[in-house]
Protein backbone atom coordinates (compact mmCIF):
# COMPACT_ATOMS: atom_id res chain seq x y z
CA UNK A 1 0.00 0.00 0.00
CA UNK A 2 2.83 2.42 1.41
CA UNK A 3 4.64 1.62 -2.29
CA UNK A 4 1.57 2.11 -4.14
CA UNK A 5 1.25 5.67 -2.19
CA UNK A 6 4.87 6.41 -3.50
CA UNK A 7 3.94 5.93 -6.89
CA UNK A 8 1.02 7.92 -6.69
CA UNK A 9 3.16 10.67 -5.03
CA UNK A 10 6.37 10.27 -7.79
CA UNK A 11 3.27 10.59 -10.74
CA UNK A 12 2.03 13.37 -9.31
CA UNK A 13 5.13 14.71 -8.65
CA UNK A 14 6.84 14.39 -12.29
CA UNK A 15 3.32 15.43 -13.44
CA UNK A 16 3.99 18.42 -11.70
CA UNK A 17 7.11 18.76 -12.92
CA UNK A 18 6.28 18.62 -16.68
CA UNK A 19 3.03 20.90 -15.64
CA UNK A 20 5.70 23.45 -14.32
CA UNK A 21 8.25 23.00 -17.47
CA UNK A 22 4.82 23.51 -20.07
CA UNK A 23 4.17 26.63 -18.26
CA UNK A 24 7.49 27.87 -18.46
CA UNK A 25 7.88 27.25 -22.38
CA UNK A 26 4.40 28.44 -23.03
CA UNK A 27 5.98 31.59 -21.02
CA UNK A 28 9.31 31.50 -23.16
CA UNK A 29 6.92 30.78 -26.08
CA UNK A 30 4.76 34.21 -25.21
CA UNK A 31 7.49 36.24 -24.54
CA UNK A 32 9.40 35.05 -28.43
CA UNK A 33 5.55 35.87 -29.52
CA UNK A 34 4.99 39.14 -28.74
CA UNK A 35 8.93 40.05 -28.89
CA UNK A 36 8.61 38.95 -32.34
CA UNK A 37 5.11 40.97 -32.69
CA UNK A 38 6.37 43.87 -32.04
CA UNK A 39 10.02 43.65 -33.54
CA UNK A 40 7.38 42.85 -36.86
CA UNK A 41 5.05 46.12 -35.65
CA UNK A 42 8.47 48.38 -35.88
CA UNK A 43 9.94 47.37 -39.49
CA UNK A 44 6.16 47.95 -40.58
CA UNK A 45 6.27 51.67 -39.69
CA UNK A 46 9.62 52.64 -41.78
CA UNK A 47 8.54 55.33 -43.47
CA UNK A 48 10.65 56.64 -46.21
CA UNK A 49 12.86 59.86 -45.66
CA UNK A 50 12.08 62.74 -48.12
CA UNK A 51 14.77 65.64 -48.65
CA UNK A 52 13.84 69.16 -50.20
CA UNK A 53 16.68 69.15 -53.02
CA UNK A 54 17.74 72.99 -52.47
CA UNK A 55 17.28 74.65 -55.84
CA UNK A 56 20.14 76.37 -57.03
CA UNK A 57 20.78 80.04 -55.55
CA UNK A 58 17.88 79.06 -53.08
CA UNK A 59 18.77 79.82 -49.29
CA UNK A 60 18.98 76.63 -47.25
CA UNK A 61 17.17 77.58 -44.05
CA UNK A 62 14.20 75.45 -44.10
CA UNK A 63 10.75 75.82 -42.04
CA UNK A 64 10.21 71.97 -41.60
CA UNK A 65 9.04 71.30 -37.88
CA UNK A 66 11.07 68.80 -35.92
CA UNK A 67 7.96 66.73 -35.39
CA UNK A 68 7.34 66.26 -38.64
CA UNK A 69 9.78 65.02 -40.68
CA UNK A 70 9.21 64.51 -44.10
CA UNK A 71 8.64 61.46 -45.97
CA UNK A 72 7.46 59.61 -49.55
CA UNK A 73 4.19 57.94 -47.54
CA UNK A 74 3.46 61.41 -45.49
CA UNK A 75 3.97 63.30 -48.71
CA UNK A 76 1.34 60.84 -50.94
CA UNK A 77 -1.13 61.13 -48.44
CA UNK A 78 -1.14 64.93 -48.10
CA UNK A 79 -1.48 65.18 -51.75
CA UNK A 80 -4.72 62.38 -51.45
CA UNK A 81 -6.02 64.91 -48.85
CA UNK A 82 -5.24 68.32 -50.07
CA UNK A 83 -7.57 66.93 -53.26
CA UNK A 84 -10.19 64.96 -51.14
CA UNK A 85 -13.38 67.04 -50.98
CA UNK A 86 -14.74 64.43 -48.45
CA UNK A 87 -11.68 66.34 -45.94
CA UNK A 88 -14.76 68.50 -45.06
CA UNK A 89 -16.18 65.97 -42.98
CA UNK A 90 -19.63 65.94 -45.55
CA UNK A 91 -19.95 63.47 -48.11
CA UNK A 92 -22.81 64.49 -50.31
CA UNK A 93 -21.62 66.45 -53.55
CA UNK A 94 -22.49 69.37 -53.52
CA UNK A 95 -20.97 69.69 -49.88
CA UNK A 96 -17.35 68.40 -50.91
CA UNK A 97 -14.53 70.82 -50.13
CA UNK A 98 -10.86 70.22 -49.79
CA UNK A 99 -7.81 72.89 -50.25
CA UNK A 100 -8.07 72.36 -54.40
CA UNK A 101 -11.30 73.85 -53.90
CA UNK A 102 -9.83 77.19 -53.82
CA UNK A 103 -5.90 76.03 -54.42
CA UNK A 104 -5.52 75.44 -57.98
CA UNK A 105 -2.59 74.71 -59.33
CA UNK A 106 -3.02 76.62 -62.68
CA UNK A 107 -3.84 79.37 -60.63
CA UNK A 108 -0.46 78.95 -58.53
CA UNK A 109 -2.89 77.82 -55.95
CA UNK A 110 -5.11 80.51 -55.71
CA UNK A 111 -8.75 79.99 -57.19
CA UNK A 112 -8.01 82.28 -60.13
CA UNK A 113 -9.59 85.75 -61.28
CA UNK A 114 -12.05 83.85 -64.14
CA UNK A 115 -12.72 81.20 -62.05
CA UNK A 116 -16.84 81.00 -62.44
CA UNK A 117 -17.03 79.80 -58.70
CA UNK A 118 -15.37 82.66 -57.19
CA UNK A 119 -16.44 85.64 -59.02
CA UNK A 120 -13.01 88.10 -59.18
CA UNK A 121 -11.26 85.87 -57.81
CA UNK A 122 -12.48 86.46 -54.05
CA UNK A 123 -13.00 83.09 -52.60
CA UNK A 124 -15.72 81.65 -49.88
CA UNK A 125 -16.19 79.34 -47.86
CA UNK A 126 -18.50 75.99 -47.95
CA UNK A 127 -21.66 77.97 -46.68
CA UNK A 128 -20.81 80.94 -48.75
CA UNK A 129 -18.99 83.04 -46.14
CA UNK A 130 -16.35 85.23 -47.82
CA UNK A 131 -12.44 85.00 -46.41
CA UNK A 132 -11.60 88.37 -45.46
CA UNK A 133 -8.97 88.79 -47.82
CA UNK A 134 -7.61 87.75 -51.16
CA UNK A 135 -5.78 84.65 -51.68
CA UNK A 136 -2.30 84.11 -50.99
CA UNK A 137 -0.07 81.68 -53.34
CA UNK A 138 1.46 78.52 -52.67
CA UNK A 139 4.64 78.47 -53.68
CA UNK A 140 8.25 77.98 -51.62
CA UNK A 141 6.67 78.02 -48.29
CA UNK A 142 8.96 75.53 -46.72
CA UNK A 143 11.18 78.69 -47.12
CA UNK A 144 8.68 80.91 -45.71
CA UNK A 145 10.40 81.88 -41.73
CA UNK A 146 8.45 84.73 -41.48
CA UNK A 147 4.80 83.72 -40.61
CA UNK A 148 1.93 82.68 -43.11
CA UNK A 149 -1.22 84.69 -43.88
CA UNK A 150 -0.90 88.34 -44.97
CA UNK A 151 -0.89 89.19 -40.97
CA UNK A 152 1.83 86.76 -40.47
CA UNK A 153 -0.25 85.49 -37.58
CA UNK A 154 0.82 81.97 -38.30
CA UNK A 155 4.56 81.97 -36.93
CA UNK A 156 6.68 79.44 -35.51
CA UNK A 157 7.39 81.77 -32.27
CA UNK A 158 3.24 81.84 -31.75
CA UNK A 159 2.92 81.77 -27.99
CA UNK A 160 -0.16 79.58 -29.50
CA UNK A 161 0.79 76.22 -29.81
CA UNK A 162 -1.98 75.68 -32.42
CA UNK A 163 -0.71 78.64 -34.73
CA UNK A 164 2.44 78.15 -35.63
CA UNK A 165 2.92 76.48 -39.03
CA UNK A 166 1.27 75.18 -42.16
CA UNK A 167 -0.28 71.90 -40.04
CA UNK A 168 -1.84 74.47 -37.91
CA UNK A 169 -3.60 76.46 -41.32
CA UNK A 170 -4.95 72.75 -42.26
CA UNK A 171 -7.29 72.60 -39.06
CA UNK A 172 -8.00 76.01 -39.82
CA UNK A 173 -9.05 75.50 -43.11
CA UNK A 174 -11.31 72.51 -42.02
CA UNK A 175 -12.93 74.43 -39.44
CA UNK A 176 -12.98 78.41 -40.28
CA UNK A 177 -16.64 79.71 -41.08
CA UNK A 178 -14.93 81.38 -44.04
CA UNK A 179 -13.46 77.61 -45.13
CA UNK A 180 -15.08 74.42 -44.58
CA UNK A 181 -16.87 75.52 -42.03
CA UNK A 182 -16.33 71.54 -40.48
CA UNK A 183 -16.21 69.82 -37.40
CA UNK A 184 -12.84 68.38 -37.25
CA UNK A 185 -13.75 65.16 -35.32
CA UNK A 186 -16.76 64.19 -38.33
CA UNK A 187 -13.87 64.77 -40.65
CA UNK A 188 -11.54 62.75 -38.77
CA UNK A 189 -14.41 60.16 -38.40
CA UNK A 190 -15.23 60.19 -42.09
CA UNK A 191 -11.82 59.97 -43.56
CA UNK A 192 -11.18 57.22 -40.84
CA UNK A 193 -14.01 54.88 -42.84
CA UNK A 194 -12.51 55.29 -46.01
CA UNK A 195 -11.20 52.12 -47.45
CA UNK A 196 -7.12 52.94 -48.13
CA UNK A 197 -7.01 55.66 -46.21
CA UNK A 198 -6.06 53.97 -42.60
CA UNK A 199 -3.26 51.81 -44.49
CA UNK A 200 -1.84 55.08 -45.76
CA UNK A 201 -2.18 56.49 -42.52
CA UNK A 202 -0.21 53.25 -41.05
CA UNK A 203 2.43 53.67 -44.06
CA UNK A 204 3.03 57.21 -42.89
CA UNK A 205 2.60 57.74 -39.56
CA UNK A 206 2.67 53.97 -37.77
CA UNK A 207 -1.07 54.22 -36.91
CA UNK A 208 -4.12 52.59 -39.09
CA UNK A 209 -5.91 55.35 -36.24
CA UNK A 210 -6.75 58.81 -38.57
CA UNK A 211 -5.88 62.02 -35.97
CA UNK A 212 -6.42 64.98 -37.13
CA UNK A 213 -3.12 66.01 -35.88
CA UNK A 214 -1.44 63.33 -38.45
CA UNK A 215 -4.35 64.82 -41.03
CA UNK A 216 -2.24 68.13 -40.87
CA UNK A 217 0.97 67.07 -40.47
CA UNK A 218 0.22 65.17 -44.18
CA UNK A 219 -0.74 67.76 -46.13
CA UNK A 220 1.55 70.21 -44.71
CA UNK A 221 4.11 67.65 -45.76
CA UNK A 222 2.44 67.97 -49.43
CA UNK A 223 2.67 71.84 -49.35
CA UNK A 224 6.38 72.08 -48.61
CA UNK A 225 6.92 70.34 -51.73
CA UNK A 226 5.41 72.85 -54.13
CA UNK A 227 8.09 74.15 -55.28
CA UNK A 228 8.92 76.45 -58.46
CA UNK A 229 12.48 77.16 -59.44
CA UNK A 230 12.80 76.85 -62.95
CA UNK A 231 11.15 80.06 -64.58
CA UNK A 232 12.82 81.88 -67.35
CA UNK A 233 14.68 84.15 -65.24
CA UNK A 234 15.85 80.79 -63.13
CA UNK A 235 17.66 79.52 -66.33
CA UNK A 236 19.15 82.72 -66.95
CA UNK A 237 20.22 82.87 -63.24
CA UNK A 238 21.87 79.30 -63.90
CA UNK A 239 23.36 80.43 -67.39
CA UNK A 240 20.83 78.42 -69.54
CA UNK A 241 19.19 81.08 -71.63
CA UNK A 242 19.41 84.49 -72.51
CA UNK A 243 16.78 86.98 -71.58
CA UNK A 244 15.42 89.62 -74.39
CA UNK A 245 16.69 92.96 -74.44
CA UNK A 246 13.39 94.34 -72.74
CA UNK A 247 13.34 91.99 -70.21
CA UNK A 248 17.13 92.70 -68.93
CA UNK A 249 16.00 96.15 -68.88
CA UNK A 250 12.82 94.96 -67.31
CA UNK A 251 15.08 93.59 -64.54
CA UNK A 252 17.05 96.37 -64.57
CA UNK A 253 13.79 98.80 -63.35
CA UNK A 254 12.56 96.01 -61.04
CA UNK A 255 16.27 96.29 -59.09
CA UNK A 256 16.89 99.99 -58.93
CA UNK A 257 15.75 102.41 -56.54
CA UNK A 258 15.97 104.87 -59.38
CA UNK A 259 13.65 102.26 -61.50
CA UNK A 260 10.79 100.25 -60.44
CA UNK A 261 12.59 99.65 -57.07
CA UNK A 262 10.50 96.52 -56.84
CA UNK A 263 13.49 94.65 -54.84
CA UNK A 264 13.40 95.69 -51.38
CA UNK A 265 10.62 93.54 -50.58
CA UNK A 266 10.19 91.87 -53.42
CA UNK A 267 13.35 89.98 -54.00
CA UNK A 268 16.37 89.85 -57.02
CA UNK A 269 18.83 87.87 -58.44
CA UNK A 270 20.17 87.52 -54.55
CA UNK A 271 17.00 86.66 -53.15
CA UNK A 272 15.62 84.33 -55.75
CA UNK A 273 12.44 83.40 -53.67
CA UNK A 274 10.97 86.92 -55.64
CA UNK A 275 9.44 88.11 -51.21
CA UNK A 276 11.27 88.95 -48.38
CA UNK A 277 8.61 86.90 -46.29
CA UNK A 278 8.48 90.63 -44.35
CA UNK A 279 5.65 93.16 -44.29
CA UNK A 280 5.07 96.82 -45.34
CA UNK A 281 2.75 98.83 -45.46
CA UNK A 282 2.64 100.01 -48.99
CA UNK A 283 0.73 103.38 -49.22
CA UNK A 284 -2.36 101.82 -50.37
CA UNK A 285 -4.52 104.35 -48.17
CA UNK A 286 -4.51 106.76 -45.68
CA UNK A 287 -7.05 105.18 -43.39
CA UNK A 288 -6.52 101.56 -41.77
CA UNK A 289 -9.59 99.92 -40.53
CA UNK A 290 -9.11 96.12 -41.17
CA UNK A 291 -8.91 93.58 -37.93
CA UNK A 292 -6.15 91.46 -39.99
CA UNK A 293 -3.31 93.52 -40.71
CA UNK A 294 0.11 93.03 -39.26
CA UNK A 295 -0.64 95.46 -36.26
CA UNK A 296 -3.55 93.24 -34.87
CA UNK A 297 -0.53 90.42 -34.73
CA UNK A 298 2.12 92.46 -33.13
CA UNK A 299 0.58 95.62 -31.62
CA UNK A 300 3.47 97.79 -33.26
CA UNK A 301 2.40 100.79 -34.41
CA UNK A 302 4.46 100.59 -37.77
CA UNK A 303 2.65 97.68 -38.82
CA UNK A 304 -0.87 99.77 -38.94
CA UNK A 305 -1.96 98.61 -42.40
CA UNK A 306 0.75 96.61 -43.26
CA UNK A 307 0.93 93.06 -44.89
CA UNK A 308 3.36 90.72 -46.18
CA UNK A 309 4.54 90.91 -49.36
CA UNK A 310 3.86 87.83 -51.70
CA UNK A 311 6.21 85.97 -53.96
CA UNK A 312 5.92 87.33 -57.08
CA UNK A 313 6.58 84.09 -58.79
CA UNK A 314 3.83 83.28 -60.89
CA UNK A 315 2.33 86.37 -60.44
CA UNK A 316 0.56 86.85 -63.47
CA UNK A 317 -1.32 83.69 -63.29
CA UNK A 318 -2.78 84.82 -59.81
CA UNK A 319 -4.68 87.74 -59.36
CA UNK A 320 -6.59 89.96 -57.69
CA UNK A 321 -3.86 91.71 -56.20
CA UNK A 322 -3.28 93.17 -52.40
CA UNK A 323 -4.71 91.84 -49.75
CA UNK A 324 -7.86 93.19 -50.32
CA UNK A 325 -7.71 92.26 -54.13
CA UNK A 326 -8.44 96.19 -55.13
CA UNK A 327 -6.30 95.58 -58.43
CA UNK A 328 -7.19 93.26 -61.17
CA UNK A 329 -4.68 93.07 -63.30
CA UNK A 330 -0.96 93.62 -63.00
CA UNK A 331 -0.97 96.59 -64.81
CA UNK A 332 -3.28 98.04 -62.37
CA UNK A 333 -0.36 97.23 -59.99
CA UNK A 334 2.36 98.79 -61.79
CA UNK A 335 0.09 101.62 -62.41
CA UNK A 336 -0.34 102.10 -58.57
CA UNK A 337 3.78 102.00 -57.72
CA UNK A 338 4.20 104.25 -60.38
CA UNK A 339 1.97 107.21 -59.40
CA UNK A 340 -0.87 106.47 -56.78
CA UNK A 341 0.87 105.67 -53.54
CA UNK A 342 -0.40 107.93 -50.96
CA UNK A 343 1.51 108.94 -47.56
CA UNK A 344 0.36 107.93 -44.11
CA UNK A 345 2.25 108.07 -40.92
CA UNK A 346 2.77 104.11 -41.08
CA UNK A 347 3.98 103.99 -44.84
CA UNK A 348 6.95 101.87 -44.25
CA UNK A 349 10.31 103.71 -44.79
CA UNK A 350 10.90 101.57 -48.07
CA UNK A 351 8.18 103.83 -49.83
CA UNK A 352 10.59 106.62 -50.21
CA UNK A 353 9.12 107.55 -53.31
CA UNK A 354 5.91 108.69 -51.83
CA UNK A 355 6.79 112.28 -52.21
CA UNK A 356 6.14 111.85 -55.62
CA UNK A 357 3.46 109.59 -55.40
CA UNK A 358 5.38 106.51 -56.03
CA UNK A 359 8.06 106.19 -58.80
CA UNK A 360 7.06 107.50 -61.79
CA UNK A 361 7.87 105.55 -65.05
CA UNK A 362 7.34 105.55 -67.90
CA UNK A 363 5.16 104.00 -70.45
CA UNK A 364 8.39 102.04 -72.15
CA UNK A 365 9.25 101.49 -68.14
CA UNK A 366 6.27 100.15 -67.10
CA UNK A 367 5.94 97.69 -70.54
CA UNK A 368 9.52 96.51 -69.75
CA UNK A 369 9.38 95.57 -66.30
CA UNK A 370 5.62 93.50 -67.11
CA UNK A 371 8.04 91.62 -69.56
CA UNK A 372 10.49 91.13 -66.66
CA UNK A 373 7.85 90.07 -64.44
CA UNK A 374 6.39 87.85 -66.63
CA UNK A 375 10.01 85.43 -66.84
CA UNK A 376 9.12 84.42 -62.74
CA UNK A 377 6.25 82.38 -64.46
CA UNK A 378 7.14 78.88 -63.64
CA UNK A 379 5.22 76.23 -66.37
CA UNK A 380 6.89 73.47 -64.97
CA UNK A 381 5.14 74.35 -61.73
CA UNK A 382 1.95 74.76 -63.19
CA UNK A 383 1.80 72.04 -64.57
CA UNK A 384 3.90 69.35 -62.47
CA UNK A 385 1.93 65.96 -62.08
CA UNK A 386 3.21 65.53 -59.00
CA UNK A 387 1.40 68.24 -57.61
CA UNK A 388 -2.28 67.62 -59.42
CA UNK A 389 -5.15 65.72 -58.51
CA UNK A 390 -4.20 61.94 -57.93
CA UNK A 391 -6.12 59.75 -60.65
CA UNK A 392 -8.35 57.84 -57.93
CA UNK A 393 -8.89 58.59 -53.97
CA UNK A 394 -7.43 55.69 -51.82
CA UNK A 395 -11.21 53.98 -51.96
CA UNK A 396 -10.69 53.96 -55.68
CA UNK A 397 -12.93 57.05 -56.15
CA UNK A 398 -12.24 59.60 -58.74
CA UNK B 1 24.39 98.99 -44.57
CA UNK B 2 21.14 99.82 -44.40
CA UNK B 3 19.40 101.87 -41.79
CA UNK B 4 15.36 102.71 -42.60
CA UNK B 5 13.44 105.49 -41.10
CA UNK B 6 11.43 108.35 -41.31
CA UNK B 7 12.33 112.66 -41.68
CA UNK B 8 10.85 115.37 -41.60
CA UNK B 9 11.42 117.84 -45.07
CA UNK B 10 11.98 121.71 -43.93
CA UNK B 11 8.92 123.43 -43.88
CA UNK B 12 6.51 120.23 -43.73
CA UNK B 13 5.60 118.45 -40.92
CA UNK B 14 4.58 115.24 -42.53
CA UNK B 15 7.53 112.69 -41.81
CA UNK B 16 8.40 111.02 -45.09
CA UNK B 17 10.39 107.60 -45.49
CA UNK B 18 13.66 106.99 -46.02
CA UNK B 19 15.88 104.00 -46.98
CA UNK B 20 19.52 104.92 -46.80
CA UNK B 21 21.79 101.68 -48.00
CA UNK B 22 25.21 101.66 -48.77
CA UNK B 23 26.74 99.09 -50.94
CA UNK B 24 28.23 99.39 -54.48
CA UNK B 25 27.60 102.37 -56.38
CA UNK B 26 27.89 103.69 -59.97
CA UNK B 27 28.71 106.43 -62.35
CA UNK B 28 26.75 107.20 -65.17
CA UNK B 29 27.04 108.60 -68.40
CA UNK B 30 24.79 111.65 -70.04
CA UNK B 31 22.35 108.92 -71.70
CA UNK B 32 21.85 107.56 -68.48
CA UNK B 33 24.01 104.25 -68.95
CA UNK B 34 26.24 103.14 -66.15
CA UNK B 35 29.68 104.03 -66.84
CA UNK B 36 31.36 102.51 -63.72
CA UNK B 37 30.83 100.77 -60.57
CA UNK B 38 32.26 102.16 -57.53
CA UNK B 39 33.03 99.65 -54.03
CA UNK B 40 31.58 101.82 -50.81
CA UNK B 41 33.01 99.77 -48.76
CA UNK B 42 36.01 100.46 -46.05
CA UNK B 43 37.51 99.32 -43.60
CA UNK B 44 37.92 100.09 -39.75
CA UNK B 45 40.36 99.30 -37.39
CA UNK B 46 39.36 99.48 -33.64
CA UNK B 47 43.20 100.09 -32.03
CA UNK B 48 42.30 98.79 -28.36
CA UNK B 49 44.22 96.11 -27.79
CA UNK B 50 43.80 93.61 -25.29
CA UNK B 51 44.76 90.08 -23.67
CA UNK B 52 43.36 87.41 -22.76
CA UNK B 53 44.63 85.12 -20.46
CA UNK B 54 44.67 80.96 -20.11
CA UNK B 55 41.24 80.67 -18.61
CA UNK B 56 39.75 84.43 -18.75
CA UNK B 57 36.36 85.74 -20.71
CA UNK B 58 36.32 88.79 -21.92
CA UNK B 59 33.54 90.06 -23.32
CA UNK B 60 34.16 92.11 -26.55
CA UNK B 61 31.43 95.01 -27.71
CA UNK B 62 30.99 96.96 -31.23
CA UNK B 63 28.87 100.16 -30.60
CA UNK B 64 27.57 101.75 -33.42
CA UNK B 65 26.75 105.73 -33.14
CA UNK B 66 23.46 105.78 -35.43
CA UNK B 67 23.50 109.47 -35.47
CA UNK B 68 27.28 110.27 -36.51
CA UNK B 69 26.40 108.02 -39.77
CA UNK B 70 24.44 111.47 -40.66
CA UNK B 71 25.99 114.10 -39.18
CA UNK B 72 29.67 113.67 -38.49
CA UNK B 73 31.79 114.38 -40.29
CA UNK B 74 30.09 115.27 -43.23
CA UNK B 75 26.11 116.25 -42.99
CA UNK B 76 23.67 114.64 -44.75
CA UNK B 77 20.97 117.05 -45.89
CA UNK B 78 17.80 114.94 -46.62
CA UNK B 79 16.06 118.02 -48.32
CA UNK B 80 19.35 117.68 -51.14
CA UNK B 81 19.52 114.16 -51.96
CA UNK B 82 16.01 112.51 -50.45
CA UNK B 83 15.52 109.43 -48.93
CA UNK B 84 17.83 106.96 -50.70
CA UNK B 85 21.20 106.56 -52.11
CA UNK B 86 22.11 103.83 -54.00
CA UNK B 87 21.46 105.53 -57.32
CA UNK B 88 23.47 108.83 -56.04
CA UNK B 89 27.23 107.93 -55.82
CA UNK B 90 27.74 111.23 -54.10
CA UNK B 91 25.45 111.11 -51.61
CA UNK B 92 27.07 107.28 -50.71
CA UNK B 93 29.84 108.69 -50.79
CA UNK B 94 29.02 110.78 -47.53
CA UNK B 95 27.85 107.33 -45.95
CA UNK B 96 31.38 105.88 -46.86
CA UNK B 97 33.00 108.83 -44.94
CA UNK B 98 31.33 109.16 -42.04
CA UNK B 99 30.98 105.24 -41.64
CA UNK B 100 34.66 105.22 -40.38
CA UNK B 101 33.40 107.58 -37.40
CA UNK B 102 30.32 105.66 -35.93
CA UNK B 103 32.20 102.70 -34.34
CA UNK B 104 33.78 102.19 -31.17
CA UNK B 105 34.56 99.53 -29.10
CA UNK B 106 34.88 98.34 -25.46
CA UNK B 107 36.63 95.41 -24.14
CA UNK B 108 35.42 94.20 -20.56
CA UNK B 109 36.59 91.18 -18.29
CA UNK B 110 34.17 89.00 -16.57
Amino acid sequence: MMKVMKGLLRLATNLKSVHLRMIRLICVLSVLFIGGCKKEKESRYSPTPYTIQIPKFFPSNLNIPADNPMTVEGIALGRYLFYDGRLSGRTSPDSLMSCCTCHIQEYSFTCGINNPSFPGGMPHGLTGIPTPHAMMPMINLAWNNNGYLWNGLIRTDNPDTHRRNIEDLVWMGITAPHEMHGDTSRTVALIQSIPGYPELFKKAFGSDKVTMKNIGKAIAQFIRTLISSNSRFDKYLRGEIQLSEQELSGFEIFTTENGGDCFHCHGESGNPLFTTNLFYNNGKDTVFTDTRDRYHVTGRTPDIGAYKAPTLRNVEVRGPYMHDGRYKTLDEVIDFYSGKVVWSPYINPLMHHVATGGVRLTSKQKSDLKTFIHTLRDDEFLTNPDFAKPASFPDGTK
Amino acid sequence: MKLNGKWVPQGQTQAMPFGIHLGIGQFYNADSTISAFVQNYFTIKLDKSFTILNGQTKTFNINMNIEKWFEYPYAYNFDVYGGSIMNNQEAQNIFKKNGRFVFSETVSSR
